[in-house]
């Protein structure tokens, strides 16, 4: 539970007594009650997947409020949380991309890239006249020069680390959960498989990607939502390109089939259990 | 009336700058004179696209320098870009026009690949381009290169449309759109031949008779 900031909240250039600085703490909050957004680093590319809730039924969904942009050709970043000042990192990125390879006439290196705009989102962090980014930005990228693909996440705090997977927004404890079960740790599937485990490929992570954001969408309680997804990966040319429509769709149609086989299940143990 | 490369070689039409310089930076200059160039690019359509052709020598005034320099490069997937000229600018003009079509990419309305409608077409480069060299000439300071612009127009819903396109643009920015091109001794020595014997009938002159008929004036 969270303390009260009792005045040691009001600027983001103030410490608490306890070593907190609750602005930052505060822009973390905006993210966490956003739409999902999720990364998955695959043996073969990375997959961005963004959870976009459509506020109204009057929206364009197709072109209007985008989570996912590209800012390089392979890169690519998805934001969740207040997408104004995602835009803002968006347009840095793309910035800070094209300078470097017009400086130093290579592609950015991913990590760079991660770095950059994690010094960037933190400066916002201790000027008293600014205020924190409120999103979190997933960055899929990929190195020519090393033929290296991999996912980082920006925080609102200016923290960036590299990971297999990530998740942001809303549904992200229990998306980190699932993504843990899934094939995507090289160390862990060399040690668990019979010898033989293989990381998870871009095909497939499209799938459980939409899974996890279809299990964790409640029909109920939320609104519709829109799946934006993308990927970098060998068959796009290492491009950062949306994945293509139809891909998605059955992605989706498998996802609810695999939801409802689970909860199906579920209630048929429920019923065993009734009758004992 | 000095020669020194300091003050842009001969100085009578290097821009004027303050006499009471400082002496740590140098005063900007225009470019009087090129000083790596590439001699001339061949383009011509043919039924089905256009092709352009150029050798891949970048002399040093009489030296032959590079022997295997680039003078024809892509923008995107629509249009080519060649030139002659000053080898420094063509670099200069490639890195522009690639740094437009990334950000036409970053910047597109759809994120995915079968919708290329965000790419400029080959009459939008040249149109582009038309206004750079026109910009640059009018503060005296010319990108010196005679640039063949080539490939598709694009149709009113913004896929590339079959319709091949063939322009130039050059030093001082005057656009010119044809069906045969030539920059350079090109224009002297191929240009005449080549029209002669394909202006009205390019529409039929097939992929490969036009390569070989390119080849043919490049050597």
């Amino acid at each position: 539970m969270a303390s009260s900031g009792s005045g040691y909240d009001l600027s983001s250039s103030t410490f608490s007594p306890d070593g907190r600085i609750f602005q930052v703490e505060y822009a973390h909050k905006a993210v966490e009650n956003a739409g999902t957004a999720l990364g998955l680093r695959c043996s073969d590319g990375v997959v961005l997947a963004v959870e976009k809730p459509l506020i109204t039924k009057m929206l364009v969904k197709e072109t209007t409020g985008r989570r996912v942009h590209t800012v390089d050709e392979y890169a690519g970043v998805a934001i969740t949380g207040f997408v104004s000042d995602g835009r803002q990192i968006v347009n840095r990125a793309r910035e800070e991309a094209s300078n470097y390879d017009e400086t130093y006439g290579t592609k950015i290196p991913p990590r760079t890239l991660a770095n950059r705009l994690s010094a960037y989102v933190h400066y916002f962090t201790l000027h008293g006249a600014l205020r924190p980014f409120g999103c979190s930005t997933l960055i899929a990228a990929y190195d020519p020069a090393t033929k290296h693909h991999s996912l980082h996440m920006v925080e609102p705090s200016g923290v960036t680390y590299e990971y297999y997977g990530a998740a942001a927004g809303r549904g992200r404890q229990p998306a980190r959960t699932e993504m843990e079960k899934l094939a995507i740790n090289p160390k862990q599937v060399a040690a668990s498989g019979d010898g033989e485990g293989t990381l998870i490929t871009c095909a497939e992570a499209v799938k459980q990607l939409a899974k996890i954001i279809y299990s964790l969408h409640d029909e109920a309680k939320d609104k519709p939502f829109e799946l934006e997804m993308s990927w970098l990966c060998e068959g796009s040319g290492w491009k950062h390109v949306g994945v293509p429509k139809k891909v998605i769709k059955e992605a989706t149609v498998w996802a609810k089939k695999e939801i409802e086989e689970a909860e199906g299940e579920e209630s048929e143990e429920e019923d065993d259990e009734m009758e004992e | 009336m000095s020669l020194s490369l300091q003050s842009g070689g001969t100085s009578s039409r290097a821009l004027p700058h303050p006499s009471t310089s400082s002496g740590l930076t140098a005063p900007a200059e225009a470019t009087t004179r090129p000083i790596t160039t590439g001699t001339s690019v061949l383009g011509i359509k043919y039924n089905g696209g256009v092709m352009l052709a150029a050798d891949t020598l970048c002399s040093y005034g009489s030296l032959a320098k590079y022997k295997n320099a680039r003078r024809l490069l892509p923008i995107n997937s629509r249009t080519l870009v060649g030139a002659s000229g000053e080898y420094s600018d063509l670099q200069s003009i490639s890195d522009l026009l690639r740094r437009n079509a990334l950000e036409d990419r970053c910047t597109a309305d759809s994120l995915y690949e079968e919708e290329t409608e965000s790419e400029e077409c080959a009459k939008e480069v040249w149109s582009y381009l038309r206004a750079v060299m026109y910009n640059r000439r009018n503060k005296m300071n010319p990108l010196w290169n005679d640039v063949v612009v080539a490939g598709f127009k694009q149709d009113a819903d913004g896929t590339t449309s079959d319709e091949p396109f063939l322009g130039i643009v050059d030093k001082i920015g005057t656009a010119y759109e044809d069906d045969i091109l030539a920059t350079g001794f090109g224009s002297y020595l191929a240009s005449p031949s080549f029209v002669k014997s394909t202006r009205r009938i390019w529409r039929r002159v097939r992929h490969v008779p036009c390569g070989g008929l390119l080849e043919d004036s490049v050597l």
